[in-house]
């Protein structure tokens, strides 16, 4: 049955997320969402909890509360388990295998696909980054730290994930380079691929993202569309408090 | 320096933590004296079992728990230990030797073979090194079979007897006693000076170290021959504990006992690997009837510690690491406290690059780079991915040789350097991701940044002299100083792999000044910075200039450069694409295509 809803349909829904490292709590009572085919920025300032979030949503740490993707419950999934329902984090600090090859570092990214396939989507992966499409079969240590962010991303698209989360996709990237990346985000949008952007250059990420969060002090400070008018300043007193002037040195 | 000092934990907290770390060792110094009022010979001699491998382990725990070198097969210098102090006190060789002095020479014997032994870790890693000590073992227990005109061969030879004031029981005991304790003393000494951080710094963050100008070779020949000399001092009194030895005395279940009690008690801690001797010498003799199984009891300790306390006992005893954090922090730097750190740099200093290349193979990495970098002066190194940016500082701070050209420092062409020697021209630098000590505190990561101006040799830290404390505290100072101009300075005591990653970038720009930097070398500082951290970071990296420091600079956040930059050199596939003011490289065509974008 066809109905036409006003929304765009969640694909990933958290209801009062709760996480943290041991007995230190990050995160405390989180509720977001993330529609189909949209591309949602997680901002706010250092030590926030942005990439605790990340980690939290693909099981790479203990958490609490509700989580949904595409209808599933996966608020105790492991992030194997994520990774089968589509749900692919690039995690922050060009983390690569720095002793295995470019080529299979993107193998590897597609472990457990069928191998004709994984083939095809290794190029397509390649196709965004020619730079490092040239180095395939170089080590990924003899890579720069930049060449290593393209291929943490380049991981990430191998799977064309259903839900792709980006931490500081941009960090050590070349201006020209951190508007390939989003532009990449742009066309996974295009294809129906929804995309959770950490990031520190907010003016960069507003211009692709549809909706944005600030997180600050372990919560969700702020919620709105990435359009509105205004928003710089919103977002400032989201992160500082309310009339809060941060000291200048 | 009276907000420094405000700013320092109060003295009642102070008190406290003094006292909570000197009551561990009061009661193991007083269990130990008063141990003989039991009068139980029994346990006497496993008390002295414990001694005797503790002096071996103390100063095997520098080389494993502090500078990380996998020295599996540490038991020959027990064994030549053991061999020197008793063939020369019975006389085999030459006339028979006093024991105290026969004792003196097993340790002296341990010392130059742990040399010898160490020689192959300055160049192989790991697993490699602990191949090579496991053959040494192999290799000692043979001679001592074969050479039976000294050691007795498979007869054995008897053990020397330590005449008045140790010759009785308890004398004997208190003799290890102490030994054991001046063991302690001696390495503690060293691992809380700046040569233990170096060992710390050494394991893990060895690229850091030698930024800071620490020489992996020299310090470790020097730790190599402390180990070695206790672990043959251990060995004669174990001669002396056993009376009569044989090859078959020095297994190799002993050497991976010595291992592995330093595992259980943890890295980089003293009281831990003490209490995991103590557990792992006695353990065998709770369990008197399952000795056969004592290997097997040793594995499952292992795995069980390695899985439920990968810290080890140190782990559970470090209170400080698990307390609270404050948790939104700001880090606000206070550039007007830079003149105390930086003294004053000579503003005439200079440094060019002429010609630079680098090849790797077929590849070129820099195919001939002109940089010019002057005293007060920001000088901003930009462009593409991989066009060479991180690899000119490389070839700068002496992590590569070039291929060709010359690197000149007023003038003068610098030689060929390894990095350490880069340091002492002043030239401090930090990393893209940043390398830090993840279980040493802020203040003591940044210390290691000072090194190289410490005054006290190996042997006044060793032994406590009052240069060594005149270190102690100017480095300390500096430290609190240079935390406290970047901003970090209320983080001092915090483990540093506790820290935010942005909280982490200052804290290497605080190392690198420690060295104060005539040339300040900084990668993508701002790479995952916030943008009012960007803010702060610039006007720091600013002020550094300012204070005559000549700072190069890459990154990727043009604001930033063309913000506080003098000059921009744009790099491109290894070669300069363009160079000149902020205004001209904005409006360069071919940097704005390549680079910047639209």
């Amino acid at each position: 049955m066809l109905t036409s809803a006003p929304e765009m349909k969640p694909l990933l829904t958290l209801e009062n997320v709760s996480a943290g490292y041991g007995r230190i709590n990050v995160l405390e009572g989180i509720s977001l969402t993330v529609g189909q085919g949209e591309i949602v920025a997680l901002l706010g300032p250092n030590g926030a909890g942005k990439s605790t979030l990340l980690k939290a949503v693909s099981g790479l740490i203990a958490r609490k509360g509700r989580m949904v993707f595409d209808g599933e419950d996966i608020s105790t999934a492991t992030p194997g388990d994520a990774v089968r329902r589509g749900l692919v984090h690039v995690v922050e600090g060009h983390r690569v295998f720095t002793q295995q090859s470019v080529h299979d570092n993107l193998l590897l990214a597609g472990y457990g696909l069928a191998r004709g396939e994984i083939a095809a989507r290794v190029e397509e992966a390649l196709s965004f980054f020619p730079e490092i499409a040239a180095k395939r079969a170089d080590r990924a240590s003899t890579l720069s730290g930049g060449q290593q962010q393209m291929l943490a991303v380049a991981q990430g698209l191998v799977r064309r994930p259903r839900l792709l989360m980006l931490d500081e996709p941009s960090a050590g990237l070349s201006p020209v380079l951190v508007d390939r990346v989003l532009a990449a985000a742009a066309q996974l949008r295009a294809a129906g691929t929804s995309v959770l952007l950490v990031e520190q250059l907010i003016e960069k990420a507003l211009a692709v993202a549809d909706r944005v969060y600030a997180l600050a002090r372990g919560g969700i400070a702020l919620e709105a569309s990435a359009k509105e008018s205004g928003l710089a300043e919103r977002l400032e007193e989201a992160y500082f408090g309310k009339g809060a002037h941060a000291p200048m040195a | 320096m009276s907000d420094i000092t405000a700013s320092m934990p109060a003295a009642s907290v102070n008190g406290r933590k003094r006292y909570q770390k000197v009551v561990p060792w009061l009661l193991l110094g007083a269990a130990g004296l008063l141990l003989p009022l039991l009068d139980d010979a029994y346990i006497g001699v496993i008390a002295q079992r414990a001694f005797i491998y503790w002096i071996l382990s103390a100063g095997l725990n520098l080389l494993v728990g502090f500078a990380g070198q996998i020295a599996i097969g540490w038991v020959p210098m027990l064994t030549l230990g053991a061999y020197t102090t008793a063939v020369l006190t019975a006389g085999t060789v030459t006339d028979p030797w006093d024991p105290y002095l026969a004792l003196l020479a097993g340790g002296l014997v341990g010392s130059l073979f742990g040399v010898i032994i160490g020689l192959p870790a300055l160049r192989l890693r790991t697993f490699y090194f602990a191949m090579t000590t496991l053959g040494f073992t192999t290799i000692t227990t043979q001679v001592a079979l074969a050479w039976k005109s000294v050691t007795g061969g498979g007869v054995g030879t008897p053990g020397p007897v330590f005449p008045w004031p140790f010759d009785s029981t308890w004398g004997f005991y208190y003799f290890c006693f102490i030994l054991a304790g001046i063991a302690t003393w001696l390495t503690a000494n060293i691992a809380y000076s700046r040569y233990g951080r170096a060992l710390i710094a050494l394991r893990d963050a060895e690229v850091a170290a030698e930024a800071s100008g620490i020489s992996k070779p020299k310090l470790l020949v020097l730790v190599f021959l402390l180990a070695g000399g206790l672990g043959g001092i251990a060995g004669g009194l174990f001669a002396s504990l056993q009376s009569y030895i044989t090859p078959d005395a020095f297994t190799f279940e002993m050497s991976v006992l010595f291992f592995i009690a330093i595992l259980i008690g943890g890295r980089g801690s003293i009281m831990g690997p003490i209490l995991g001797t103590i557990i792992l010498t006695t353990l065998p003799e709770f369990a008197a009837p399952l000795v056969q199984w004592s290997t097997f009891l040793y594995a499952a300790l292992l795995l069980l510690i390695v899985l439920l306390i990968p810290g080890g006992i140190a782990e559970l005893l470090d209170f400080r690491g698990r307390a609270a954090l404050p948790q939104h922090r700001e880090i606000a730097p206070r550039p007007e406290l830079l003149g105390a750190v930086l003294g004053k740099p000579d503003r005439s200093q200079k440094m060019s690059l002429h010609g630079i290349q680098l090849h790797f193979g077929g590849v070129k990495a820099i195919d001939g780079i002109d940089v010019e970098i002057r005293a007060g002066e920001v000088h901003g190194l930009i462009g593409p991915n991989g066009s060479g940016k991180t690899t000119t500082l490389n070839v700068i701070s002496g992590y590569y040789r070039p291929t060709a050209g010359e690197l000149r420092l007023n003038g003068n062409a610098l030689p060929v350097e390894t990095t350490p020697e880069r340091a002492a021209h002043r030239i401090a630098r930090t990393f893209q991701t940043p390398r830090l000590i993840g279980d040493a505190s802020v203040l003591e990561n940044v210390m290691i940044g000072g090194t190289i101006d410490g005054q006290a040799s190996f042997v006044e830290s060793m032994l406590s002299l009052p240069r060594h404390h005149q270190d102690e505290r100017a480095l300390r100072d500096a430290a609190m100083k240079a935390l406290a101009a970047v901003g970090l300075e209320s983080l001092a005591d915090v483990r540093a792999d506790r820290l935010q990653h942005s909280e982490l970038r200052f804290m290497e720009i605080a190392r690198a000044l420690m060295l104060r930097p005539a040339f300040l070398l900084l990668d993508e500082p701002a790479a995952g910075l916030s943008g009012e951290e960007i803010r702060r970071l610039g006007a720091l990296i600013t002020a550094i200039s300012h204070e005559g420091v000549a700072v190069l600079l890459v990154e990727h956040h043009a604001d930033l450069i063309f913000d506080i930059c003098d000059t921009v050199t744009v790099l491109n596939l290894g070669k300069v694409l363009a160079a000149g003011t902020p205004a001209e490289i904005r409006a360069h065509k071919e940097v704005v295509s390549a680079y910047l974008g639209a």
